[in-house]
Formats: structure tokens, sequence, C-alpha cells
């Protein structure tokens, strides 16, 4: 891509989405390997086996696998909370060191803050030192994510009076607040029930077109996978490597009783059954 | 009874409670002598308040419980807090919480009236010493008890120490530590009665036990009940003042 198309596309994406969200960063897998120390004795454990992958900025990318392969591990490591044993992961090609507001988690149980009203969770980011905004600035940022995530009616509500797709509507207000390049979900709509799920599928993938950030999704939910995706990856089980890298290139909004839906459906699923 | 409001419901026992004890006293079934009936008393509380030393008495009282009281508050939180995010203050501290902690303070009363004198400065030690350690234990229970994932999540926002300690630690801890304030009013109020009436010059404590030495019996009750209603209100102040101050937190039953 030339500079100016780059350039023409981040106009592009920032008028749709107000004056001050910034677009994706590409975040680059570099050969990450993860061991943990066996107990007393035992050898160590294997949990990421050389795991190399691109994910392009700006970019929706599923992760899928079978359960307890170390999917979310590896989100962990992107979010910079665990520090691999080999290997190293890059956003826009500088190394990963520790957890930024730049690449933020959300995770499948809502960690709001049940002190805070939904707006004052939303707020929550930007009245720290590190990425403090003028009072006027930051009230009207909030004001737009939580018309963004469609909950202008609830400010004022505390989390415990909120369902959870509503939560996790508020996660994803809050954590869009400090304008992070990454989005790493870990299987944020778990505990939603099914309809839900498909309602926020739906929001999420709005919010990604309007914000433009890369956001890379942990499920073990394959349907989901091939709604939301550009990029799909498939682990294998522990230790987890990439089986397959499966391009989406289906125009959205996807229906998932269209033919080329159900055969990148069912091309996931063989590819997870041999996996096991 | 449940279809009626709670404060019907809340407010039928103790009218019962006072008429059986008016005629219990009236009929003569015990001597009034002994137990005069409420009327008596109340006519008693009244001329103390108009005239009498009642409210010299109660000030008394309440303010030493005010200061004890609010130095504990000061100390015990941050003792607390320290405990429950150090290791190392934890196993100093503990050993010596525990040791202190099952002694009653009417044992350590003579120490502190040989330190601090008769006047204030003893009781008002006793007080914040025994107010400490339920402040203390809920401090830490409340600091323990917040779930990682807030102080994790604060922290990957851009969070630094001092404020995930303003915004996580402190919020996270005070519903526990609430109820640790209110438990340890409780222990204020019925330490200070006790340390007046052991060695006191004013106070309800004092006032309650010179009546019993007069055989004041009228003026005895009126004296266990300003404590009771002075303890009754300031629970109920405690309670308004949570619903204010933690609008998020919900017991299971207000």
């Amino acid at each position: 891509m030339t500079v100016n198309a780059a350039a023409a596309m981040y106009a592009s994406r920032q008028t749709v989405a107000g004056s001050r969200q910034t677009g994706g960063r590409r975040i680059l897998v570099d050969r990450v390997s993860l061991e943990f120390a066996g107990a007393r004795g035992r050898a160590p454990v294997a949990v990421l086996n050389d795991v190399s992958y691109e994910v392009k900025a700006g970019s929706f990318t599923c992760i899928i696998g079978p359960s307890g392969c170390g999917k979310s591990t590896l989100l962990s490591i992107i979010a910079g909370y665990l520090a691999a044993s080999r290997g190293q992961i890059l956003t826009d090609d500088v190394p990963v060191s520790g957890p930024s507001p730049e690449r933020l988690m959300v995770f499948q149980n809502t960690t709001l803050f049940p002190w805070y009203t939904a707006a004052q969770n939303v707020a929550f980011g930007l009245s720290l030192r590190a990425n403090r905004k003028p009072r006027a600035e930051a009230a009207a940022i909030v004001k737009q994510l939580i018309g963004l995530v469609g909950l202008g009616d609830f400010s004022d509500c505390y989390p415990h009076e909120l369902s959870g797709g509503m939560r996790q509507r508020i996660e994803i207000a809050r954590a869009l607040a400090v304008n992070p390049a990454v989005l790493l979900m870990d299987e944020p709509f778990g505990a939603l029930d099914a309809l839900t799920r498909l309602t926020m599928q739906q929001e999420l993938l709005r919010i990604w077109t309007e914000t433009g950030k890369t956001i890379l999704l942990v499920t073990h939910d394959i349907g989901e996978a091939v709604v939301l995706a550009d990029e799909i990856v498939v682990m294998t089980p522990r230790p987890a490597s990439v089986a397959e890298v499966v391009k989406v290139d289906l125009p959205r909004p996807r229906s998932r009783d269209n033919s080329c839906f159900t055969a990148v459906a069912h091309h996931l699923a063989t590819l997870l059954h041999a996996a096991f | 009874m449940l279809r009626f409001s709670p404060f019907l419901r809340r407010t039928v026992s103790p009218c019962a409670l006072l008429l059986v004890w008016e005629l219990i006293s009236r009929t003569r079934t015990v001597d009034p002598l002994l137990l005069p009936p409420p009327s008596v008393v109340f006519a008693e509380i009244g001329r103390l308040l108009w005239g009498g030393s009642l409210l010299l008495d109660l000030w008394a009282s309440l303010r030493r419980i005010l200061v004890g009281f609010s130095i504990s508050v000061v100390i015990s939180v941050v003792i607390g807090a320290l405990m429950a995010r150090s290791v190392l203050f934890e196993d100093m501290l503990d050993p010596i919480i525990e040791l202190i902690r099952p002694v009653s303070p009417l044992a350590i009363f003579p120490l502190a009236l040989l330190w601090f004198g008769i006047g204030d400065g003893s009781k008002i030690f006793l007080i914040a010493l025994s107010c400490s350690f339920p402040i203390i234990l809920s401090t830490y229970a409340g600091v323990r008890g917040i779930d990682r994932s807030y102080i994790r999540v604060a922290r990957s926002l851009g969070a630094n120490q001092s404020e995930i300690l303003a915004h996580i630690i402190l919020k996270g801890c005070l519903p526990q530590l609430f109820t640790g304030i209110r438990v340890a009013w409780g222990i204020a109020l019925i330490v200070i009665i006790a340390s007046e009436m052991i060695g006191g010059v004013a106070g309800l404590g004092y006032m309650v036990l010179t009546a019993q030495e007069t055989f004041r019996v009228d003026r005895v009750f009126a004296g266990i009940v300003v404590i009771g209603v002075l303890g009754f209100s300031t629970d109920q102040a405690f309670r308004a003042l949570r619903r204010r101050l933690l609008p998020w937190y919900q017991e299971l039953r207000e």
C-alpha cells in the first residue's frame, strides 16, 4: 500500500469514527514459545511451540483451537501480561515488553468496576495521568463512546443494574476510551446467551468498522469466527502452534445459511477434528 | 404482618414492650422502686435534659468516643491496608494484634488510668485501642477481597500505583470497611460506658453509676434508655451514610 493510499484510508476512518480514534496497528507474533516450569522436578510443560503469525493493521482476526490449547495464553503474551520463553511480539516493529493502553484485553467475565457507573467506567482511563484529557474533552469522548455502543440511556447505571450484554458493551467502550490500537478479546461473548451473542457480534463488527481498530479475538465458536474474521488462525492442541490460517473472503454482513459460509465452517471443523 | 409497611412492623414491638413494662410496674407486679414505669423514666429524661446534667454527660461521652474512634479509624485503616498488601507487615503485626485482641479492654483500663489520668485521655486511649481490631481486620479482608482482575485492568488502562490505590483498592474495600466501622462504633459505646463507671468524673456511665449509688432507679433507667437511643440512632446514621456513599453496594436485605 502506498503512503497516500494509507493516508486516505486513515482519513476515511477518522471521519466515520469521530475526530480522535486512531486506526489499528500491525501485530507480529514472531516464533513465540512458552514453557511453564514443571512442578517438583517434573519436566517443563510446553504451552506454545514456535507460534508465528502476522495480524495486519486494522484487520479482524479470530483464533480458534481445541480448548486448553493455549489460545488465551497467547493473547496474554500479546497483551504483555505474560513473557514468552522464546520469541517476541512486535507491534508496528516495536517489541512488546509489558501491558500498555495501546493493547487492551476484553474478557469473557466483565471486569467493570462495580463502584463506578457505566459512564464513570468508560471515563476511568481518561482520568489517569497517563492519558489525561481536559474535562470537557473527556466528557465528550465518554458520551460519544457510550453512544457508539448504543447505551446512551444507561450512562448512570451501575454494572449490577445492567445485563450481561450491556456490561460487555461498556467494557468495550471503556477499552476504546484510551484509544488503543489493538483490542484483544478473550472469548468476550462466551458468557452471553445465544441471541445476545449474535447481536453482540454484529455490534462488534459495526464498532470495528467505525473505529478501524485491529481486533484479535479468541473463540471456540466456529460460526462466530466465520461471521467476524478476515482471517482465522487455527491452533493445534498443546503445545499449540499454528495449524492453518484460513482467509475468509466473504462480503459482510455474512449470512450463516449461505453455502460459502458453510464451506468455510466445515473446513474449520475438519481442521479442528483432525487436531484432536 | 408483612402487608404492613416496614416502618410499622419495626415500631410495633418496641411499643408493645413499653406497654407491658408500664403495666407490670403500674400494677405493682414488680416493685416500681426497682422497676419504675417508662412514663416515669421518660419524665426523668425530660427533667435531666432541661436543667439537669444529661446534655453535659452525653457530650462528655460522645466527645471521647468521637476522638478515640477517629484516631483509631485513621491508624487502623493504614495498618490493615499495609498488612493486606505486604506479607512482611502481616507476619510482623499479626501476632501482636492477635495477642492484644483477646484481652478485655477493661483489663487494660487500670494501666490507661495510670498513663493518661482519670480525665478524657484514658478513655480515648481505651476506645482507640478497642476500635482498632475490627477496623484493622475488616480493612485487611476488604483489601484482600478485591478481585485481582480489577487491578490488572486498571494497570493496563494506564493507572500507576497511587491511582490503583485511590480508584481500586480504597473504593473496593469500602463495603467491608464500613461493616468494620459499624462494629467498632458498637464496641466504642460499650467501652466508654464501662470505663466511665470504673473511673470517671463525667459521662453517661458515670451518671448511671452515681444514680445507682443514690438509689435513683428512674435515673439509672433514663441513662440506659439514652445510651440505647444513642446507639440505635448512630447506627441508623451509619446505614444512611452507607446508602449515600456506596449506592453500588447492596446488602441482601436493607
